[in-house]
């Protein structure tokens, strides 16, 4: 067996995890996007962040067992984000209109909490970055697990109830807000602030947003098409940057996946547009 | 009481307001009927929206009470239609079928006599405001309300498709003996409602707090 091929096994549970997690997550995305929830997943993500640092601070302050505290800054950031979305959501349904510079202002103190608390404990640095930019390499066992067993159910409950799901995105677009049920709430929180904790936030919102903006420019495809290929886009490009960061040292793996994300959903894009130029109808030509 | 006098709405000195602001309307009293319909107008301003959203209790009410008779499921509202860009492509036909659980045929489809074959393919982004409202109306006979509430439905309709709206809308609400709340502005077009019960309703300026005048023809 080559060295790469061995190094590769190394990551045999942290790939497929990481590629189901990033299939979830751009189903996902596709939903909020069509919600127009985009800043406030941001907002969302900001609050993940914010909380699983305060739980890692807090564990260096007074943990004893590494053992005990495994779980606390994934339940930190999912209960942070959680209170971000009561938050932000209270608050819109008050000032709907002014819905954005709410959202940016909860995204920036966020931000700013995250970096004071930072300051605080110094031994956060590393973690700051990591849950920043993430790295699937330094993905645990025991997280890549849980990934699996949050991203499979989650999967599974898009793809079967993606009518239900889509009429529920359609009607939030056409109505506006307070039309998200509590299952694709709950599940939402829980798949972007676990993965803010195990993956980081590059990783997070590269996949919730990346392949549907950038497929959201034709017109063509159709809803189910449209899910698939957001999904199919992360599955592809996940592996890929992940292979190409261990061939290539200096390459960084989420920013790679990332820029692989857009690079692939611009191709489909072009070969949607090709597709279409080349069977469409010619028009009939009225003459007067 | 037979299913023909079991009211489908009752509405019981109902008031609301501009929040903050002055009364849109003050005690407020209608009920309706299977195959009823409840003609709503006034100048812009009047609360004529405004009272739809607070039967939806998307508003809130300042007193009354707002009793449905029917389950929610069975309510359908149609908003007036603002400049709606959906962001996952799709056609007007899948617009359409995601608003049931099954997968509507196409013959279930154009029988509502609201959209035409050859548009069931056409881009929801691409489509005309007047499309998009056929389609929305559509969607909403395949589920089969009780009671429509629409909001100005014939706005961006040409009168070929004011026509087909009217007719579909009659035939449905035949058919299903279902009620409907029509808000509108145009005056007259309640005549191509007939023969169903009629009930009109004139919602005045706010300005002036909100004189009302009922009449069931």
């Amino acid at each position: 067996m080559t060295g790469f091929a061995q190094l590769l096994l190394l990551y045999a549970w942290s790939i497929p995890a990481a590629v189901l997690f990033g299939c979830a997550l751009s189903v996902v995305g596709a939903h909020l996007v069509a919600r127009n929830r985009e800043i406030q997943v941001l907002c969302l993500s900001q609050g993940a962040v914010f909380g699983v640092l305060v739980s890692i601070g807090m564990v260096h302050l007074f943990a004893t067992h590494a053992s005990e505290s495994r779980w606390i800054p994934s339940l930190s950031g999912l209960a942070a984000s959680g209170l971000t979305y009561l938050f932000s959501e209270w608050i819109v349904r008050r000032r709907p209109h002014r819905k954005n510079s709410i959202y940016v202002t909860l995204f920036i103190f966020l931000t700013t909490g995250g970096h004071l608390v930072t300051a605080l404990f110094p031994a956060l640095d590393s973690h700051l970055s990591q849950a920043y930019f993430g790295d699937l390499a330094t993905l645990t066992l025991d997280d890549a697990k849980v990934a699996v067993f949050i991203a499979v159910p989650v999967l599974v409950y898009f793809i079967r109830r993606w009518r239900p799901l889509t009429n529920e995105s359609f009607l939030t677009a056409f109505f506006g807000d307070g039309r998200s049920s509590l299952s694709f709430t709950l599940s939402t929180l829980v798949l972007i602030a676990f993965s803010i904790q195990a993956l980081g936030f590059l990783f997070t919102v590269a996949c919730l947003f990346i392949p549907t903006t950038v497929l959201g420019t034709v017109t063509q495809p159709g809803i189910r098409l449209h899910f698939w290929l957001c999904g199919i886009i992360s599955a592809v490009c996940i592996p890929l940057g992940f292979g190409l960061s261990l061939a290539f040292t200096r390459l960084p793996t989420v920013p790679l996946i990332a820029f692989l994300q857009v690079g692939v959903a611009l191709l489909v894009v072009l070969f949607v547009r090709l597709v279409g130029a080349l069977w469409k109808t010619p028009q009939t030509v009225k003459t007067i | 009481m037979s299913d023909e006098s079991r009211p489908v709405l009752t509405v019981e000195n109902l008031s609301y307001r501009i929040p903050g602001g002055p009364f849109l309307a003050q005690g407020l009293s209608f009920t309706i009927l299977p195959r009823e319909i409840l003609w709503i107008t006034g100048a812009n301003g009047s609360g004529k929206s405004t009272l739809l959203k607070t039967l939806l209790g998307q508003h809130p009410k300042a007193s009354g009470k707002i009793n449905f008779h029917v389950p929610t499921a069975e309510i359908e509202y149609l908003p007036q239609l603002q400049n709606l860009h959906f962001h996952i492509p799709s056609t007007l036909r899948d617009i359409i079928e995601v608003a049931l659980s099954r997968r509507p045929s196409e013959q279930e489809i154009l029988e509502t006599g609201l959209i035409e074959e050859e548009q069931l393919e056409r881009p929801w982004n691409g489509a005309s405001g007047g499309e998009k409202k056929r389609a929305l109306l559509a969607r909403i006979l395949l589920r089969k309300p009780k009671l429509i509430l629409l909001d100005e439905p014939m706005n961006h309709l040409d009168l070929k498709s004011k026509l087909q709206v009217l007719s579909s809308l009659r035939k449905f609400l035949e058919r299903n003996e279902s009620s409907l709340i029509w808000i509108s502005h145009t005056d007259g077009m309640e005549d191509e409602m007939q023969p169903f019960r009629l009930k009109s309703l004139h919602l005045g300026s706010p300005l002036e707090v909100a004189p009302l005048e009922m009449t069931i023809e």
